[in-house]
């Protein structure tokens, strides 16, 4: 490091009793339990794989999933990769020459696999705002989950934003299996709409939330 | 082995394997990931002033300052576990204490949206020139908080860029225009004093 400028140095010491009032502060935190991330993104994971099977098997109601073409399987099981290292990597306290590219790279990889969704027929508009609800309610979960997470980093809303994609991603990777609809104005005002609103919902609520860490 | 154990080694830096000295940051702080409260204690020491000083820079008030230093190591001993080992401590510490006085800022903000953040900072008149310092100051609080976060901890702590960007989670370049735009402003409004920078 080069030398400190001469206006002021940062090596002047504290007055003992704003010392000693800092550390009794803290000092009662040292018994307590660390909360470790790999439990929370492990926690993340079983239940995004888990709603992810419930929706695509157990749910079924008009579409089997087994009737569901295999470019269709692709591009859901591509979303729900994404939505995992989204998650993870959100979740995790890594470097950030280790966490940005996953990061960046889940973020690219969901949007090209959601442009993909638009390579359906321009046929007439099907209105069924169940896709919409359904998709908002399967992202509840992971969402919430992401969000009591993520109250053990500094609140930034880059990190708001992948983990609200990651639940978004799944939830959509899900409805791609349920939903026979495959016109643009329904995919995007049904489909991709929620994805979005579950994104921004979740950098609404982070900002509000009180955090517990503000470790990177 | 386990998924934890993996995912450390695959993503924990290979540095993590090459010993570090005991009463180092990084020392310290792998004993204390271990238990070892008086390697806190160490840290703790260690680190307060410093952390203090930097934060009443760029907080502009020593209450803020007080606020933001107990956060930042309530917040070290809460992710104490996660600390990645062979990353630096330091870095890491003054990343805590700018995310916690940004939040501070932003919720006070919030609750009293016409509040002026920058207080009176006391300055003890027997370290250098208290009324030079005071300006300091002042003209700090005049930066918008990237380029005041930039230029503190360039000029005034004396870290280089790649720390700060590491510390800032923002790429080099962005770092060093933040501290080059922020000198500039500094430069314009102490110019009558400017001169002991060079």
């Amino acid at each position: 490091m080069s030398t400190p400028h001469p206006f002021g140095s940062s090596s002047e010491p504290l007055p003992p009793e704003l010392e000693a009032r800092l550390k009794r502060a803290v000092e009662a935190e040292l018994d307590a339990p660390t909360r470790p991330w790999g439990r929370d993104a492990a926690l993340f994971v079983v239940v995004t794989l888990v709603l992810f099977c419930g929706g695509s098997f157990i749910f079924n109601s008009s579409m089997s999933p087994m009737a569901v073409s295999a470019p269709i399987w692709g591009q859901s099981l591509g979303l729900l990769a994404v939505a995992l290292i989204a998650g993870v990597a959100g979740l995790a306290p890594w470097p950030q020459r280790t966490s940005r590219p996953l990061l960046l790279g889940s973020l690219l990889g969901g949007a090209v696999l959601v442009t993909q969704l638009f390579s359906m027929e321009l046929s007439a508009f099907t209105p069924r705002v169940g896709c919409f609800a359904w998709e908002l309610v399967c992202s509840l979960v992971p969402a919430g989950i992401a969000l009591v997470a993520a109250k053990q980093h500094a609140p930034r809303l880059s990190r708001a934003m992948v983990l609200g994609w990651a639940a978004g991603t799944m939830s959509l990777a899900v409805m791609q299996l349920k939903c026979p609809h495959r016109d643009v104005g329904h995919v995007l005002l049904f489909h991709v709409a929620p994805l979005l609103l579950v994104v921004a919902a979740t950098m609404f609520v982070r900002r509000r939330l009180p955090t517990l860490s503000y470790a990177p | 082995m386990t998924a934890f154990a993996i995912s450390w080694e695959v993503f924990g830096p290979a540095m993590s394997a090459i010993p570090v000295a005991a009463d180092s940051d990084e020392g310290l702080m792998e004993r204390f990931q271990r238990g070892d409260r008086s390697a806190f204690e160490s840290l703790f020491r260690r680190h307060v002033a410093p952390l203090t000083s930097f934060l009443t820079r760029l907080t502009g008030s020593a209450a803020a300052a007080e606020d933001a230093v107990q956060l930042t190591f309530l917040s070290l001993v809460r992710s104490r576990d996660q600390f990645v080992r062979g990353s630096k401590v330091k870095p890491w510490l003054y990343a805590i204490a700018s995310n916690a006085a940004r939040d501070r800022f932003r919720r006070t903000r919030r609750e009293d949206p016409g509040a002026e953040e920058p207080g009176e900072v006391a300055i003890d008149a027997t370290h250098g020139d208290a009324g030079l310092r005071r300006r300091l100051h002042a003209a700090l609080q005049e930066l918008p908080a990237p380029q005041r976060e930039a230029v503190v901890l360039h000029r005034l702590e004396g870290w280089s860029f790649g720390e700060i960007a590491e510390a800032v989670g923002a790429s080099e370049t962005a770092v060093k225009v933040r501290a080059f735009r922020g000198t500039q402003v500094l430069r314009e409004l102490l110019k009558d004093v400017w001169e002991v920078d060079s």
